[in-house]
């Protein structure tokens, strides 16, 4: 029962335009600090990146504190870009009212335009 | 239950045992050959959807694999604390998507049978032997398949630990294997919440209990923790305070209270019944 060398539940992967980094496999309690870790990477970088949610096949409420906590240092000029959430992504949001958050724009699978 | 082999190891054992490459075990497994390799190094971890694939492939029972695969650890298999795994539900599913290559399996016998006879490698009395017995072997299958499934029921006491979501989630998953996709994932995630909140009330080292039970007409899960404190709605500013938020958005009932000195907290997702959805 060796572990893992590194965790392949979840990991951040840039696009190849560099506009967008997608979110890759489980977010929860076990995976929540490197989503916060990466955010907090991508704060001090200061550019404008959005986070392609498209291949997240869980996630739970650990999750949306990680989204909010990052939000909530933002200042209000531009907001944080979640593009192609899938449905239960959205649902979360919904459920817990980070839809209506002014500094999250989410994006969802089924309202791309 | 001392040998316990790691399921890299048994991966390997196994392909060995039949003489292929890595390649081929995945092909066999149909899986991309670098998952298969992960899996040999036991760098990733198979999803719930291949257990029963695996299992079949290397001859052993589900619980027996997972054994090696941490959802289900040494010591408490040691001490005997896995109390009940049924896969009643899933087995049925086998027999019938089994059915087709069995009937093969029992056809290429009797043919085997008629070869070796021809061919004199056996002799005539021999044959009949073994006719009978492929007789009463198709005989047990259609019985076994004929009997009516049990539900799936498992109770497991997990240390809490940041993975331990997860692994109540892949429990889940394992147990309730046939329920409708869209009920799965909610009680997946209503599962994470709870045990996710039961991790982080709970002391350190602190144990929690998962009951899964599904019946015809409901999933019901149970995750009990040792936190001193009665669980409530947290506030939302605080983690944890979306857990209880959420299930009782997509909960058909729930509760939450104390019992024998540990805080339970349960829910049902009710079922369609099946054929409707």
């Amino acid at each position: 029962m060796a572990p893992p060398t590194r965790n392949p539940l979840f990991r951040a992967v840039p696009a190849e335009n560099g506009r967008a980094v997608h979110l890759i496999g489980e977010i929860d309690l076990s995976t929540v600090d490197d989503l916060r870790a990466m955010l907090d990477a991508l704060s001090e970088e200061g550019h404008a990146v959005a986070l392609d949610l498209a291949q997240v096949t869980f996630m739970d409420s650990s999750g949306m504190h990680a989204f909010e906590a990052y939000a909530s240092t933002l200042d209000g000029s531009r907001p944080l870009v979640l593009q192609n959430a899938p449905a239960h992504v959205h649902r979360i949001f919904e459920l817990t009212g980070g839809d209506k958050n002014p500094n999250i724009e989410l994006r969802s699978v089924d309202r791309r335009g | 239950m001392a040998d316990v082999v790691s399921l890299g190891d048994r991966l390997r054992q196994r392909r060995t045992e039949l003489g292929l490459s890595q390649a081929q075990a995945a092909r066999e497994l149909d899986v991309a050959r670098t998952a298969y390799r992960l899996w040999e190094m036991e760098a990733a971890k198979p999803a719930p959807d291949r257990w029963r694939l695996l299992s079949r492939w290397l001859g052993v029972s589900v619980t027996t694999m997972l054994l090696a695969d941490e959802l289900i650890t040494e010591a408490e298999a040691a001490a005997g604390s896995v109390t009940e795994v049924d896969f009643g539900r899933s087995g049925r599913d086998w027999d019938r998507a089994g059915a087709a290559s069995e009937g093969d399996f029992f056809t290429q016998s009797r043919s085997l049978i008629d070869d070796g006879i021809e061919s004199g490698s056996i002799t005539p009395e021999q044959a009949d032997e073994l006719r009978v017995m492929l007789a009463r072997l198709e005989e047990e299958r259609q019985a076994a398949t004929t009997v009516e499934w049990a539900s799936g029921e498992l109770r497991k006491a997990f240390p809490a630990t940041p993975e331990t979501p997860r692994l109540a989630r892949e429990a889940v998953s394992l147990v309730a294997v046939d329920i409708p996709p869209d009920v799965l994932q909610t009680a997946r995630l209503l599962t994470s919440e709870l045990v996710t909140n039961s991790v982080g009330f709970g002391p350190p080292a602190a144990s929690i209990g998962l009951f899964i039970d599904v019946d015809r007409e409901r999933i019901r899960i149970e995750v009990a923790d040792v936190a001193d404190a009665a669980p409530r709605r947290k506030p939302a500013t605080e983690d944890g305070g979306y857990g209880l938020t959420i299930v009782d958005a997509l909960a058909t009932r729930w509760d939450t209270g104390r019992e024998g000195g540990q805080n339970l907290t349960w829910f049902e997702l009710d079922l369609p019944a099946p054929g409707l959805s």
